[in-house]
């Protein structure tokens, strides 16, 4: 595993990065065109600082941030809930799986406009498209963690007398919960993409709406610049639920680097 | 039949014998009219090999598992709602709980106030010597440790009945002796059963007040050995070892003298 606190193990992370930044510097720099095509990072560093100083993509920022955060919260709360109902009764598991499974082939951006429709063109349809992103993965994963609780922990749990119920909220519930952790990760990058969409349709905020008009205008740096943006509120979310994930549940398995078990 | 006496706990297990069905429709016979008689104070030793159907035998038991031929009765209620310790083969804490909060779990499913089942817990987790570790997660111990946490789970509910399978399994030798005797002297102190499934013939000659050698396939009850208590207070560690050395050379001999029986 990587050790974070090593000097040298932080620049071999960021070297291949810097690399490429170099990269794209030298070979967009002194030509208008390559410029246009691809931006260059000096071109997006100065339309970083005049709009960071304008304050306004500050604003799209925390709306995109807020609207995957919600989304992301939403979508795992209701998922987890109807993964644990398909779990608890056979009987709606059954009969929901055909239309979840549906529901799965739908790719979210063709919701879009229905969500216009009903929810019009604020926060709320960015919200419930992410939430519907992240949805569908915290179902599987609340469901195929508590189909997978430890045979013995349930064993025990019979042993030791408890009852159905007891069994599922400390046996069960907490073993789906380690599963729907797991699909956190991914689910914020489907919260973005949710998120992304929706501002991408229609909005007057947000890092998708900021890419948008960038792209109308041909404005390459600006439309790199709200990519990394994009990048940067997942990375982010990422750290804040790794160190979430530290404080609350410092039992859950951490990943590492497979290679040192070789 | 079983019958109340002078409030003593008794448990009998009689002609118990059980199938297996595959999905294809094989079946596999695992045990073979097992009879046997557990009451307060007793440690009841189930020896055998491993895979021979001691872990099922204990899941009949302790009720776990009701598709068996036979009967199972005890003296005192229904197998289901007499308070049974069981302790499965493998240690089986939750990760996402505290070796303190484990240990809580049965107090937690019996529904013991809180004051209450902390004390027991402290109690539990100074019998088996990891007080230090209450706020420690299983992910964090060695094997040897989580199966005591595994034994002070198991303890902590005071039951009528101690279940455990392969108990020892992954403690070091000073650590097993030490445990087995602390198992034989809960059972004596506090009145209640134990029927104990073992492969080592120093943990059974340890624990047992009696032990059943199993053998077999289905495994049938090839001896019954009576050990007695050989933990009698004034008795001086020599002596014990003594004792000890003297039950391991018995069952050795009832164990590795007796044919196996043709399939």
């Amino acid at each position: 595993m990587i050790n974070l606190r090593d000097p040298m193990a932080r620049l071999s992370i960021c070297l291949p990065g810097i690399a490429i930044v170099l990269l794209w510097e030298l070979t967009t720099a002194g030509s208008t065109r390559r410029q246009f095509l691809f931006g260059s990072p000096s071109l997006v560093i100065k339309a970083a600082t005049a709009d960071f100083l304008a304050g306004d993509i500050i604003l799209d920022l925390g709306t995109t941030a807020l609207e995957a955060v919600l989304g992301l919260i939403v979508g795992s709360a209701l998922g987890t809930a109807i993964g644990l109902l398909m779990w608890i009764s056979p009987r709606i598991g059954r009969l929901s799986r055909p239309y979840i499974t549906i529901i799965g082939a739908v790719p979210p951006f063709a919701l879009a406009p229905m969500l216009i429709i009903w929810f019009g063109t604020g926060l709320l349809p960015k919200i419930v498209m992410a939430a519907f992103s992240v949805c569908l993965v915290s179902i599987v994963q609340a469901y195929e963690g508590a189909h997978n609780a430890n045979v013995a922990h349930l064993q025990l749990a019979k042993g030791l007398g408890a009852t159905r119920y007891q069994i599922l909220t400390k046996i069960i519930f907490p073993n789906a919960l380690v599963w729907v952790l797991a699909g956190f990760k991914l689910n914020i990058g489907f919260a973005m993409i949710g998120a992304f969409i929706g501002e991408f349709m229609v909005s007057e905020r947000g890092i998708g709406h900021y890419i948008l008009r960038a792209g109308g205008l041909y404005d390459t740096p600006r439309v790199v610049l709200g990519i990394i943006l994009m990048a940067g509120v997942g990375l982010v979310l990422t750290a804040i639920l790794v160190w979430f994930e530290r404080m609350w549940f410092p039992w859950l398995p951490r990943g590492g680097d497979h290679t040192d078990r070789l | 039949m079983p019958n109340e006496t002078d409030g003593r706990f008794e448990l009998r297990a009689t002609g118990i014998s059980k199938t297996f069905r595959s999905p294809d429709g094989a079946s596999l016979r695992v045990l073979e009219d097992v009879s046997v008689r557990v009451a307060s104070g007793e440690t009841v030793c189930f020896l055998g090999s491993s895979g021979c159907g001691k872990t099922t035998l204990l899941n009949i038991l302790a009720g776990l598992d009701g598709d068996y031929a036979g009967v199972v009765k005890n003296n005192i209620m229904s197998n289901r709602s007499l308070r049974i310790g069981y302790m499965p083969q493998s240690a089986a804490l939750l990760p996402w709980r505290t070796v303190a909060a484990n240990v809580r779990l049965g107090l937690e499913f019996m529904q013991v106030p809180k004051g209450a089942a902390d004390a027991r817990v402290q109690e539990a987790l100074h019998e088996v010597g990891l007080e230090q570790f209450s706020s420690t997660y299983p992910m964090q111990l060695s094997g040897g440790m989580c199966q005591r946490a595994a034994l002070a789970r198991t303890l902590a509910v005071q039951p009528q009945l101690l279940v455990l399978d392969e108990p020892l399994a992954h403690l070091d030798f000073v650590s097993r002796r030490g445990l087995a005797i602390k198992v034989q002297q809960h059972v004596r102190n506090n009145g209640c059963a134990a029927i104990v499934a073992t492969h080592s013939i120093e943990e059974a000659a340890v624990m047992a007040t009696r032990v059943i050698v199993l053998r077999g396939r289905p495994a049938r009850v090839e001896t019954v050995l009576q050990v007695g208590d050989h933990h009698d207070a004034g008795e001086t560690g020599i002596q014990v070892c003594k004792t000890v050395g003297e039950l391991f050379d018995r069952i050795t001999n009832a164990f590795g003298t007796a044919p196996e029986p043709s399939k």
